[in-house]
This record gives structure tokens, sequence and C-alpha cells, in this order.
């Protein structure tokens, strides 16, 4: 990112933000995804609170006894293995989000370890959006599924538990909404104003004059 | 020293090791993803992930120093 030039916003927000890209919210699944391991977090709790209220008389049973020992030791081995199991899950949660810019919907399905997947779906290619809240919990708690269908292919994008599913509805919805008709008709959203259009220059007389974003869609429109 | 300590010192020392790899990945993906927390993207509207990790680090630490004075007073 260029410090001097503050419209520059090029990894800002997150990795992979393109220079012209404005960041609008983003979002995780709803608290209801994780609650059971809440659940299952306090069940744990109550064993320990138990054990140290109880760990004189532990001590007193474990003396002298080899195969106590063993036994209490598979169990705390459980216990450890659970807990760090807990708060990685917990902080996977949080690092699993999906983002909203003027530009794209980037679904961002990733774990601290194991998995990182990113999927970008550009509002030009978005066809139609669905919300759908059903169920006592998603209308009590205010979550939902967000459907994304694509234009040119088959394929549904689907978020499933989200938060606030009508907010996120709507803003998407007008974000497609404004890159579409900036795209189509070359009108700039009061948002896109101040950023600059990128310039691709002409290098050969075979290759098409493209000088804004328009001129690409047509060109590929006409290419593919 | 009995088998006994050394295999509960060692769980303890894995489970440390582990709880700190994974605050420094998390330190790392904090340097990438800059992301603005509003109340609507915290957990029940007020745990962030930075508190998730130092209940973390707090637990593993409680639970080290527990151990350790249990297996010395056993």
């Amino acid at each position: 990112m260029d410090p001097l030039n503050k419209s520059d916003k090029k990894d800002k927000y997150f990795k992979g933000q393109q220079t012209d890209e404005e960041f609008i919210c983003f979002f995780r699944s709803h608290w209801i995804s994780i609650i059971k391991e809440f659940l299952y977090f306090l069940i744990f709790l109550l064993i320990v609170i138990l054990f140290v209220k109880e760990i004189d008389l532990i001590k007193d049973v474990l003396r002298g006894n080899r195969e106590l020992k063993l036994f209490f030791f598979t169990g705390f081995l459980v216990g450890t293995i659970y807990l760090n199991r807990f708060f990685l899950k917990l902080l996977n949660y949080f690092v699993n989000v999906g983002i909203i810019t003027n530009m794209r919907i980037i679904d961002h399905q990733k774990t601290l370890f194991f998995t990182d997947n990113i999927d970008s779906i550009y509002m030009a290619q978005i066809q139609n959006i669905e919300m759908k809240e059903e169920g006592l919990l998603p209308s009590l708690l205010k979550f939902g599924d967000i459907k994304i269908f694509l234009a040119a292919s088959d394929t549904i994008k689907t978020f499933k538990a989200v938060p606030n599913a009508k907010y996120h509805f709507r803003c998407i919805s007008r974000q497609k909404e404004e890159r579409q008709r900036a795209l189509l008709y070359g009108q700039r959203s009061p948002s896109e104003i101040n950023i600059p259009t990128p310039q691709i220059q002409k290098t050969s007389k075979s290759e098409p004059q493209i000088q804004n974003e328009k001129d690409i869609f047509n060109y590929k429109k006409h290419t593919v | 020293m009995p088998l006994f300590t050394i295999l509960v010192v060692l769980t303890l020392a894995g489970s440390l090791f582990f709880c700190v790899i994974t605050l420094k990945r998390l330190l790392a993906y904090n340097k990438k993803y800059r992301l603005p927390e509003l109340s609507y993207t915290k957990l029940f509207k007020v745990i962030t992930k930075e508190h998730v990790a130092v209940a973390y680090l707090a637990f593993n630490t409680a639970i080290t120093v527990f151990m350790i004075w249990f297996l010395w007073t056993l």
C-alpha cells in the first residue's frame, strides 16, 4: 500500500484487497453454530470445579496406587486435549469470515491449521440473491441463509447461518446493483466517483483499445 | 522421577507448546486481516478473538501451575 496515495486501498483491511476496492462490511456465522461447544465446555468446567473441590480426597486415593494414577492420567490427557480443541474451535470461528466489498463477495473458509479456502464472487457475476429465514430459532435470533445465484452457470453459493441476514441481503443487493450499473451503463456510483479508472495502453494494432472497465466487459463479452 | 509425573509434565508441556503455536498463527492472521470489528461481528456482541486468545493462555497457564502444585504435594 502506497502511504502517500490516500485512495490506494490495496491490502488495507484484508490481504488481497485491490487498489480501488472499497471494503463495505464483513460477517461471521451466527453464534448458534458454536453454542454446542459452549454447553460441552460448561460441563467440562463443572467437572474441573468438582475435581478442585475434592483435591485432598483425590490425592489420598491416588497415593501409592499405580493403576488409579494411570486412570487419572488418562482422564487428564483427555481433558487437556478437549480444552485445546475447544479453544481452537473458538478461534477457528473467528477466522472464518465473509467479506462484502463494492466489487465482490469473498467467502474465506479458514482454520488456523488445516484449511485456507478463498472463494471470490464478483458483483457483476451475480444474477440473483435469495435469503431464507425459516424456523423458530432463525426467526427469533435473526439469522438465515443467503444464496447467491451466478449468471452464466448453475453455480449457487450459499452462506449459512448469516447473522442479521436481512441487512446483509440488502447490502449485497445494493452493491450488486451499483456495480452492474457502473459496468453496463458507464455510470459511476457515488462511492466510485473518486476511485481512479484503470488505464490499459494499446500495444499493437491488433489489440483493442481498452480505456475503462466497460470496454473490458464488452471485450470479454464479444470474445467468449 | 515416577512415570506418572513424567507423563503429566510432558502433557502440560505439549499443551503449552500447542497454545503458543496457535497464538503465533493467530498473530500472523491478524497482521494480514485488519477487519474492523463491530458489535454484531463479535461473539455474543462482546467477545473478540483477542479475548479468546487471552482466555486460552490464562487457562493453560492456570492448569499448568495447578498440576505442578498437585504433583508436588502428591
